[in-house]
């Protein structure tokens, strides 16, 4: 593949929307492991419940139109990994540090051996299950219609689930979470029932992992457990950690970032520099991509924001001053 | 600015006892074991509304293991504890402290990558009744409750000349200010028993002095009852109204300061310590 096909749509709006998907899915983690201070390994369990949930109620209860399907599948894939995220969470709080990350490891791998090991009619094990799809049928005049009105909708819920963790974060809820984080004695000491606010990050932070699992389900119409593997909850661990534990914007960066960089070394996009250095890119993707997320926590331990957001910079400040200034500029001259 | 104050921090605030003489916290017969040692042994305390009381004694004494109790951090082996004549036992901390009982810590345990603000507004959370769909949704009712606790917090910080700190990281303020930002902290939840683990450690002789009258001051502010625990003899003779002096879980010694002080079993307990350090 050349640089120029990037430009290709098909090409574009499949990893536009992979990154829509990523981003919920380290925004959901980062408050947990971010915001709250506990650490959870098992993100991709819960994922695969939402996209399994989602993708069972799709298979067998299909009586309705498609878009109350398509928007029912996303509320049961929601809630059944919040359930889940609420059975995870009830036991587990017991534990925190190092035993916390174990067993919620555990639990993602549990939930993908469940998964492989799940035959019925419509779900065969290793090969998973394939979906009607929804919303557009997928032929080839409405391939196009279909991208678009799916990358529009996972980029709503991104937006949505950015507002509803940034709102979360800046609230009453929120300072008792991040208060959670910094003293756990101190903040039950003030009032905070921390068991209650544990139990909720865990169960926000699950539901809306499973939501990025129905409508990652919806969008692909098929899936297997192989989507679900231990490395992918390591690589949204990897955009939490990188973009900065408890920044927003941070994470959002570190998605884009290096999922751009992980696929333009697997895809042979550096194939512009010469078509020997992007094939030997493409063979050595699995050493160099480590090696740059070696260099990034040596050179920024804290991630790529730490725990500030992006309109905290004062580069982002002094942007929006003189743009405010030039907007009030021309009335104050009248 | 009394007025204003009175209003706005003690308003939704249910009177808990106002009169002198009511009693506002009792312990009977309270002891904690730790496997085989005996923290504290038959502790026996009467507080009565706007009393301000020392608990002293050697280090190891199980004065802050007392706190602890009070608190709810640890259950106690035996005996009850009782807040406005209710029982605190079983009771979880987060459960006390919505009763009415506030508390720092000897190591400071501020919130210590949350600006000065948030540490003082964490501290009003529990009294918060927007939802969590209220605060995601940002309905009116969450706006005005933020901008009410905005409102109070700040009103707190300028007591305790903080407010130009208050968007500072707390773990950057200096020393003396962390002291006095855990008590505004304490003070957020509105409680009626204020416990004080030794407020003046670590401060020079000019803040001390300072927080003596800070105490006194926030005393009578706020109708507090409170119990403070303090190396500093100085301080806690020149404030407390009455001392119990504990020495091995024991209460050895209770009294007014000039009572305590003459009292031969005090004397040996800090003597005999100094003899022990003194042979060491």
């Amino acid at each position: 593949m050349s640089f120029f096909d990037i430009l290709n749509f098909d090409f574009l709006s499949l990893h536009l929307a992979f990154i829509g998907i990523f981003i919920m899915l380290a925004l959901s983690l980062n408050l947990i492991n971010g915001f709250s201070g506990m650490f959870s390994l098992g993100h991709h369990g819960f994922w695969a419940v939402g996209a399994y949930a989602a993708g069972v109620f799709i298979l067998y209860c299909n009586f309705l139109p498609g878009p109350l399907m398509f928007i029912l599948s996303l509320i049961v894939g929601a809630s059944v990994a919040g359930l889940f995220g609420l059975g995870v969470g009830l036991p587990c709080l017991r534990l925190a540090g190092d035993y916390l990350a174990i067993a919620t490891l555990g639990f993602g791998e549990i939930v993908r051996i469940i998964f492989q090991n799940l035959q019925t009619d419509k779900i065969h094990g290793p090969l998973g299950f394939e979906i009607p799809a929804l919303l557009v049928p997928r032929t080839a005049e409405t391939i196009v219609a279909r991208s678009l009105i799916y990358l529009a909708l996972i980029w709503t819920f991104v937006i949505l689930t950015i507002l509803i963790i940034r709102n979360i974060v800046k609230s009453s809820h929120g300072r008792a979470i991040l208060a959670l984080r910094d003293d756990e004695v101190a903040a039950e000491l003030v009032g905070i029932d921390t068991t209650r606010y544990k139990v909720l990050v865990f169960v926000i932070g699950a539901g809306l992992a499973g939501l990025a699992g129905a409508l990652f389900v919806n969008f692909k119409t098929d899936t297997n457990p192989e989507d679900f593997l231990l490395m992918k909850g390591i690589v949204i661990l990897l955009y939490v950690v990188l973009g900065g534990m408890g920044s927003i914007s941070g994470t959002i960066m570190a998605v884009i970032v290096l999922y751009s960089a992980e696929q333009s070394l697997k895809l042979q996009l550096f194939g512009w520099l010469g078509e020997d250095i992007g094939r030997l890119a493409a063979r050595w993707w699995q050493v160099i991509f480590p090696l740059i997320l070696i260099i990034l926590m040596l050179s920024r331990p804290q991630g790529i924001m730490g725990k500030k957001e992006i309109t905290q910079l004062p580069l982002f400040r002094k942007l929006t001053a003189l743009l405010r200034s030039k907007q009030t500029a021309p009335e104050a001259k009248q | 600015m009394s007025e204003i104050h009175d209003k706005h921090i003690r308003g939704d605030f249910t009177v808990r006892a106002s009169s002198p003489g009511q009693v506002v916290l009792e312990t009977k017969a309270l002891a904690k074991d730790f496997g085989g040692l005996h923290a504290v042994i038959d502790f026996n305390l009467t507080l009565k509304y706007k009393e301000l009381v020392g608990l002293i004694g050697p280090n190891g004494a199980g004065k802050t293991t007392i706190f602890n109790l009070l608190t709810g951090v640890y259950p106690p082996t035996e005996g009850s504890i009782t807040l406005y004549g209710e029982s605190l036992l079983g009771r979880k901390s987060h459960e006390i402290i919505s009763k009415g009982i506030a508390r720092t810590f000897q190591n400071i345990r501020l919130f210590k990558e949350l600006s000065v603000l948030d540490n003082v507004k964490a501290a009003f959370h529990f009294r918060a009744r927007a939802s969590l769909l209220d605060s995601v949704l940002r309905v009116r009712k969450f706006r005005e409750e933020e901008a009410q606790i905005e409102e109070k917090t700040t009103e707190l910080l300028s007591i305790f000349d903080l407010e130009s700190r208050k968007g500072q990281i707390s773990k950057n303020l200096p020393y003396g200010e962390q002291r006095k930002l855990e008590i505004a902290r304490a003070l957020a939840t509105e409680p009626g028993l204020l416990l004080l683990d030794e407020p003046a450690a670590g401060m020079n002789p000019s803040e001390t002095a300072h927080l003596m009258e800070l105490i006194k001051w926030i005393r009578d502010r706020f109708s507090l009852t409170i119990l403070l625990i303090e190396h500093d003899m100085q301080v806690v003779m020149g404030i407390c109204e009455r001392i119990i002096v504990l020495d091995y879980g024991k209460t050895i010694a209770s009294g007014t300061p000039s009572e305590v002080r003459k009292n031969p079993l005090v004397i040996e307990a800090y003597l005999g310590e100094q003899a022990r350090r003194a042979e060491d």
